[in-house]
């Protein structure tokens, strides 16, 4: 017996309902909500011995003020740029990050969205002209 | 991370198997690089509408016809690869593998390929796009089509009974339906349509995109390594298998790849777009090619430079766009075109 047979017409006409390929968006494409746990793994990750996950850690976006603060000083560079790039760090953290001593992290504060113009016009000024061309690409960014 | 090779020699199992019953204990690990890339892999967990998608809407309504076909052209190749990438691991990696770490580690990768999936909808849904058109493309575009069918003929022998992978044909074609969906689905079509898709941020267009491209590009370049650490894993453990036969078969399938992705790019970018052009890209794919060459021991074929430094070479760090490099070079990209 196939279990086809145990459909009933509600079921039927529910199924029917949920074809069609022009109908309502599949997803709200929503990620679970920010609950106390998930700023907890978000904190132990950004104490991880590898390197790459406290670089999950930085660019995640539950991560809180105290996580993207410590992980500032981060010995790996790798770990300061994601905390620059992440379009959620608050804006004294990336003033922070301004003055790191490695060009790549003020190149990523320089892009970020985030980034307050007056202090994207003091990276315009910066000993690395790197920088300054990142500071000019961000510079063409429509509307920011 | 190396690779440590479990000796049959030692009387331990190998990592390939059907046994249903076995590799149902996690202790003792005996590949800790799947773990390492577990824990990666689940640290970086991330959802699509964490990126505002939406912001981008303006960029898209003042883009080119050309930029805009070139949008839904990617959308068309990607949104089904993800797909055909789960049923590659599902019917062709998963029921061949013994050790429960990798188990773990495909089960986040398969989560993950569906996360990918999702993440193309939300941009379809998000941009004004032909969803129909975008949809047929993958059967109606010759050049795209030509890499699916390429595809499912791994993953199709994977699934026939007369397969028997503790047999020498058995695991070479598991190391084949690898070659194919890893090395070169997803190791080189991929991040050739990875580069297009954030050459749009390279000229301040579609920021939030880019953003999303960047975390795929995250999950792959972990793809990638476990990929090519279960090819070598395999291969240390059944040298019989490594005959000079079947590794000029797989590096033609390497250099077969690159020929049906340069026809694809081709009809990706027929006119071109500022800064951007097929031949650009499909030097971008030969070096891709001799990367992937390079790291399954066959050393370089193309011997082509990176066009599109900017793109990062080491894909495990968050270097994917080296803005530094990348000015540079869309200038000089700009100039030469005229």
């Amino acid at each position: 017996m196939s279990c086809i047979g145990f459909l009933s017409p509600e079921h039927r006409a529910a199924l029917a309902a949920s074809r069609g390929g022009s109908g309502p968006p599949l997803s709200s494409f929503a990620s679970p909500p920010a609950t106390g746990s998930k700023v907890r793994r978000v904190q132990l990750l950004a104490a991880h011995r590898d390197r790459a996950i406290r670089e999950s850690a930085a660019l995640s976006c539950h991560a809180p003020v105290d996580v993207l603060e410590r992980l500032t000083g981060d010995a790996a560079v790798s770990v300061r740029a994601c905390v620059a790039r992440n379009p959620r760090a608050p804006e004294w953290v990336l003033r922070v990050l301004a003055d790191d001593e490695d060009p790549r992290v003020r190149g990523w504060v320089a892009a970020n969205p985030a980034c307050h113009p007056a202090l994207r016009a003091e990276l315009a000024e910066d000993e690395d002209a790197e920088v300054g061309a990142v500071v000019g690409w961000a510079d063409r960014w429509v509307g920011r | 991370m190396r690779v440590v090779p479990v000796s049959a020699a030692r009387g331990r199992r190998g990592i390939l198997g059907t046994g249903i019953e076995e590799g149902l204990l996690l202790k003792p690990v005996t590949y800790p690089w799947a773990m390492e890339l577990y824990d990666q892999a689940v640290a970086n967990t991330w959802f699509p509408n964490e990126v505002q998608l939406g912001e981008d809407l303006a960029d898209f309504e003042r883009m080119s016809d050309d930029e805009r076909r070139a949008l839904t052209f990617l959308m068309s190749y990607f949104n089904p690869s993800e797909l055909l990438v789960n049923k590659a691991l599902a019917f062709g990696v998963y029921p061949y593998v013994n050790a429960a770490e990798c188990h773990l580690y495909l089960a986040k990768q398969m989560w993950e390929e569906a996360n990918h999936c999702m993440s193309f909808e939300y941009v379809l849904e998000t941009f004004p796009i032909d969803r129909e058109a975008a949809y047929a493309s993958h059967v109606t575009v010759p050049s795209m089509a030509a890499k699916e069918e390429f595809e499912v003929r791994f993953i199709k022998r994977m699934t026939e009974q007369t397969l028997d992978i503790s047999t020498v044909e058995g695991k070479q074609d598991f190391v084949r339906n690898l070659v194919a969906y890893n090395v070169i689905l997803e190791g080189i079509w991929f991040y050739s349509g990875f580069m297009v898709a954030l050459s749009f941020r390279q000229r301040n267009l579609l920021r939030n995109f880019g953003s999303l491209i960047d975390w795929i590009v995250r999950d792959e370049s972990l793809h990638l390594k476990f990929g090519i650490n279960l090819i070598l894993t395999v291969l240390e453990e059944n040298p019989e298998i490594a005959t000079e036969e079947f590794a000029a078969e797989i590096k033609q399938m390497v250099l077969d790849a690159v020929e049906m992705e340069e026809a694809y790019n081709r009809d990706l970018l027929p006119n071109g777009i500022l800064g951007l052009n097929a031949d650009y890209i499909n030097t971008y794919v030969r070096y891709l090619a001799d990367r992937r060459l390079d790291e399954l021991g066959f050393g370089t074929h193309y011997g082509v430079a990176n066009p599109a430094k900017w793109m990062a070479t080491a894909n495990d760090t968050l270097q994917l766009v080296n803005f530094f490099e990348s000015i540079n070079t869309s200038y000089e990209v700009n100039a030469r075109q005229g």
